[in-house]
């Protein structure tokens, strides 16, 4: 997904996006994993440095990404004849496909794989899971079966390794309820893993992007800053509060959040990813009859992310989504440049962007955040033309 | 001294990494680092202003950008403060300046790191000797005991690290006792085989001891 209706090169594709945007992503990072006791993340940091999964990765941060030009010459004139049944294709930018089957069904279908982002294998499958579940809980569905998607190096990693990838995302499969159904191996040069997952949705309550009314408030899931933390963990440079509060966004389901916002009127949705916050408010704004009011200061952001943005531990797709988006900003000054990388900062395995109806905003916050998800009401819809006006 | 970083090629955040360790590592007056791309030459530039550097002189050729700063004093101490970068940590404790290793003495007492989870704890222990060889100021002494036995007799990938941890003048110590235990005696493939009292003067030292559990 993630093409413009055209399906023609337009969009500068963030790094890090997730691979339902058909890409793949590696960003560096270590972590505390779960399960890993009373070991502070200080302490994991230290010894994952060198060791873990990442240093596998030929690919620095946002390497593994296929170039937006040559995906683009690629995907450029490719259309397929007219389904009936069709909601969402590949020219749609959407977070998944989706097809009716019938009256009270419709089946969507994502795939999501990458290089390691994290250190620890189990961690490394749980949050490859976590991701690909992600565009059906985006889409408003319940995921139905995965299937998984490996390139295995055996000459340099244990088969071990590869059981504990699997044993994480399978950790998340059964929190999801989703259950594992096969896969598909290869040999490859350097480690890849991911899913791709089916889910079902009611045809009638298909959760788009850019399917604004006018009369919505946006209520934000996680808090944002994955890219910078782990882009300064690579550096060495991640504090372990930062890095512990990163991997436990990463490695928490959006089905809470989505099942929770199903319980009232979602007109638009989308998993916040590689185009960051503001890339995806963009893309949620564009064709809209209405604009969207981004309140900067109310959108939480994880410990330091802020202050990586000022080093310099900003990933390359930042700079690239904030070239291509600019032009559909409104009031720039009221955030400073550090703040406006960590709101284009791209996203592994990030919240939901929801906009609601205005009326039942608080109190599904309210509910979301009894429930344990860290959810903020972030913006609004406001008169206008398709722009993100920030205030 | 002026120093030039060729970090062209590289990612983020390694051309940032090579600028900061440049700033720590050498009493610079200058700083150049050229870069190929312009995530690259904007995070250089964020970074060096955030260590206090005036304005950056850029020149660009094409994709090629040579950024030139003037390095104060202010600017080295900035950049050596905080989080220690992956090879060129810091110990900050009980060190004299130019101590070759750092006063302490570490005693792993499993073959494992930390509790919950074995593979896990076996993943940590290789990860933290790896560690252990990369620092600037290792610890002076590694003592193993218990099941930590067995990382110096059974375990082909600690014992190439253990090895490596020595050539760096380390003192591995294994205890005896627990070889004789695990019938592991024989088998000593890293370190040396020491006794309780030896053991117990390293602890009772003047050297700090870790406990890594």
């Amino acid at each position: 997904m993630g093409r413009k209706k055209n399906g023609c090169p337009e969009e500068e594709k963030a790094c890090c996006s997730h691979a339902s945007d058909d890409t793949d992503r590696a960003e560096g990072g270590s972590s505390k994993a779960p399960g890993a006791g009373d070991l502070g993340a200080t302490i994991w940091y230290y010894f994952s440095m060198g060791a873990g999964l990442t240093s596998f990765s030929r690919f620095a941060g946002c390497g593994a990404k296929l170039g937006a030009g040559l995906l683009d010459k690629a995907l450029c004139g490719l259309s397929q004849r007219a389904y009936p049944d069709l909601i969402a294709d590949f020219r749609h930018s959407e977070d998944a496909g989706v097809l009716r089957l019938n009256e009270s069904q419709a089946l969507i279908h994502t795939v999501d794989f990458f290089p390691p982002i994290v250190d620890d294998p189990f961690l490394f499958g749980r949050i490859a899971a976590v991701n690909a579940l992600s565009d059906v809980y985006a889409m408003g569905g319940k995921p139905s079966t995965a299937v998984c998607i490996v390139g295995f190096p055996t000459d340099s990693l244990d088969v071990e390794v590869l059981q504990r990838m699997m044993e994480g995302g399978l950790s998340a499969l059964q929190e999801a309820d989703c259950p594992l159904v096969g896969g598909h191996t290869v040999e490859d040069g350097e480690l890849k893993f991911g899913y791709a997952v089916t889910g079902l949705v009611d045809p009638d309550r298909v959760w788009l992007n850019n399917s604004l009314k006018g009369e919505e408030r946006l209520i934000l899931t996680k808090p944002i800053g994955t890219g910078l933390v782990t882009t300064a963990e690579k550096a060495g440079l991640a504090s372990p509060e930062a890095l512990a509060a990163a991997i436990e966004s990463m490695r928490t389901l959006n089905r809470t959040a989505s099942e929770i916002l199903a319980g009232s009127r979602v007109n638009a949705c989308t998993d916040v990813t590689g185009f960051g916050l503001l890339g995806h408010a963009c893309e949620m704004a564009a064709d809209s009859p209405c604009s969207l009011h981004l309140s900067a200061r109310s959108v939480p952001l994880l410990p330091s992310a802020l202050d990586y943005a000022a080093m310099g531990m900003v990933p390359e797709g930042t700079y690239r989504t904030r070239t291509f988006r600019m032009p559909f900003i409104i009031n720039h000054a009221a955030v400073d440049d550090d703040l406006m990388n960590v709101l284009f900062d791209p996203q592994t395995s990030g919240g939901l962007l929801a906009a609601v109806d205005s009326a039942q905003a608080d109190q599904l916050v309210e509910k979301l955040r009894s429930a344990g998800v860290s959810a903020n009401v972030v913006g609004e819809t406001v008169p206008g033309k398709g722009m993100v006006e920030l205030v | 001294m002026r120093k030039t970083i060729d970090a062209k090629g590289l990612a983020c955040p390694q051309p940032v990494i090579l600028c900061r360790k440049a700033l720590r590592e050498a009493d610079l007056d200058e700083i150049e680092m050229v870069v190929d791309n312009e995530a690259a030459r904007q995070n250089v530039i964020r970074f060096l202003k955030f260590v206090g550097a005036a304005e950056p002189v850029v020149e660009s050729r094409g994709p090629v950008h040579a950024i030139l700063a003037r390095v104060s004093v202010a600017m080295r101490d900035k950049a050596r403060a905080g989080a220690p970068a992956p090879g060129c940590e810091d110990q900050d404790q009980g060190v004299a300046p130019g101590e070759q290793f750092a006063a302490k003495t570490m005693l792993l007492s499993s073959d494992q790191v930390g509790r919950g989870d074995e593979d896990l704890g076996r993943l940590l222990v290789r990860g933290f000797l790896q560690t252990v060889i990369e620092m600037d100021r290792p610890p002076r002494a590694l003592v193993l005991m218990n099941s930590g036995v067995r990382l110096a007799t059974e375990r082909e990938e600690t014992i190439e690290l253990l090895k490596k941890i020595e050539s760096r003048g380390v003192e591995v110590l294994v205890c005896g006792t627990c070889l004789d235990f695990f019938h592991l005696l024989d088998r000593l493939k890293a370190g040396r085989v020491s006794n309780a009292y030896e053991i117990m003067e390293k602890f009772l030292g003047p050297d700090g001891v870790v406990t890594v559990s």
